[in-house]
């Protein structure tokens, strides 16, 4: 598994499709793809599949390790979320912890964590 | 040997200054904790970090304002967690210095970088969203101030993103 993450809007997608040789259509999307996603190549905006597995009630961490498992060489990317200012709204403020401590665990497991930005590539884990 | 180390909610920044601490002193620390516990969530997240220095040589010391009078042992080993909280208690908090917060939180870093032995401080990094409101625009270039106040007294400088540290300043060390 490989994760790369990055601010929004620093070209992660278009990255990771070119690096990676990930077509369009291989490429899941966090906002609107199945909660336990079967079969993926990468997934694109996990920070919105925890979202709404929150509201959904369910473990965010436990459906993606378990979609992890399933697919052992899946790119993973993921906004950097937790870099603002503390948000007054409680789900805000927990949707961006769970997603930093989702990270945390990936991070740990994957074995190359990239981290986009303005469109470069630098490694932060593994080798470059 | 003084360190600053920043990064986002839950990017693992906490765990790994503790541990950056306890690797360069075994013995005695010094924990100063600047979260107002106000609410249930303030506190179960301070019992969380509690537990997380359990067992390794921490006494704690509640400093949500006024670092700038606080008196400690010298020679210490200190861990100050967070600048992010003590910024934002100095410029609200009833006790804070409100428009002298800047002043307040630089001279108390330096005093306490002047009397500790090793001294780890902890951050945030909140400059990464558009903020329109203008208090929230203030908070934010005090934290940065602060930041690059602190950054300039330490010999290494980190920033920990998703548990991964990421090197600023001192790499040798």
């Amino acid at each position: 598994m490989k994760l790369i993450i990055g601010g929004a809007a620093q070209g992660k997608r278009a990255y990771v499709k070119t690096a990676y040789r990930i077509a369009g259509s291989e490429l899941l999307d966090g906002e609107r793809c199945p909660l336990l996603p079967s079969r993926a190549a990468a997934l694109d905006r996990l920070h919105l599949l925890v979202r709404r597995a929150l509201l959904a009630g369910l473990d965010p961490a436990v459906l993606v390790l378990r979609l992890v498992e399933g697919n052992p060489d899946i790119v993973l990317i993921c906004d950097e979320i937790g870099c603002g200012i503390v948000p007054i709204d409680p789900f805000e403020r927990r949707w961006r912890e769970e997603t930093g401590r989702l990270c945390r665990t990936l991070a740990a497991r994957a074995g190359r964590v990239e981290r986009v930005f303005c469109g470069i590539a630098q490694t932060i884990k593994g080798e470059a | 040997m003084t360190a600053l180390i920043t990064g986002g909610a839950a990017s693992g920044k906490s765990e790994y200054a503790e541990g950056l601490l306890c690797s360069l002193c075994e013995g005695e620390k010094l924990y100063l904790a600047t979260m107002l516990a106000q609410d249930g969530e303030c506190r179960a997240r301070v019992l969380r970090h509690r537990r997380q220095r359990a067992g390794k040589g921490f006494s704690t010391l509640e400093c949500p304002v006024g670092l700038q009078s606080l008196i400690i042992p010298a020679g210490s080993s200190v861990l100050l967690e967070c600048l992010g909280n003590l910024a934002a208690n100095e410029l609200y908090a009833p006790g804070g210095s409100g428009d002298g917060a800047l002043e307040a939180v630089c001279t108390g870093l330096r005093r306490l970088s002047g009397t500790a032995n090793n001294l780890v401080i902890v951050s945030n990094e909140v400059f990464g969203a558009g903020e329109q409101d203008p208090e929230t625009r203030r908070y934010q270039h005090l934290l940065g101030e602060i930041n690059r106040y602190a950054a300039s007294l330490c010999d290494f400088v980190a920033e920990v993103v998703c548990g991964i540290v990421l090197i600023h300043k001192g790499a040798g060390i």
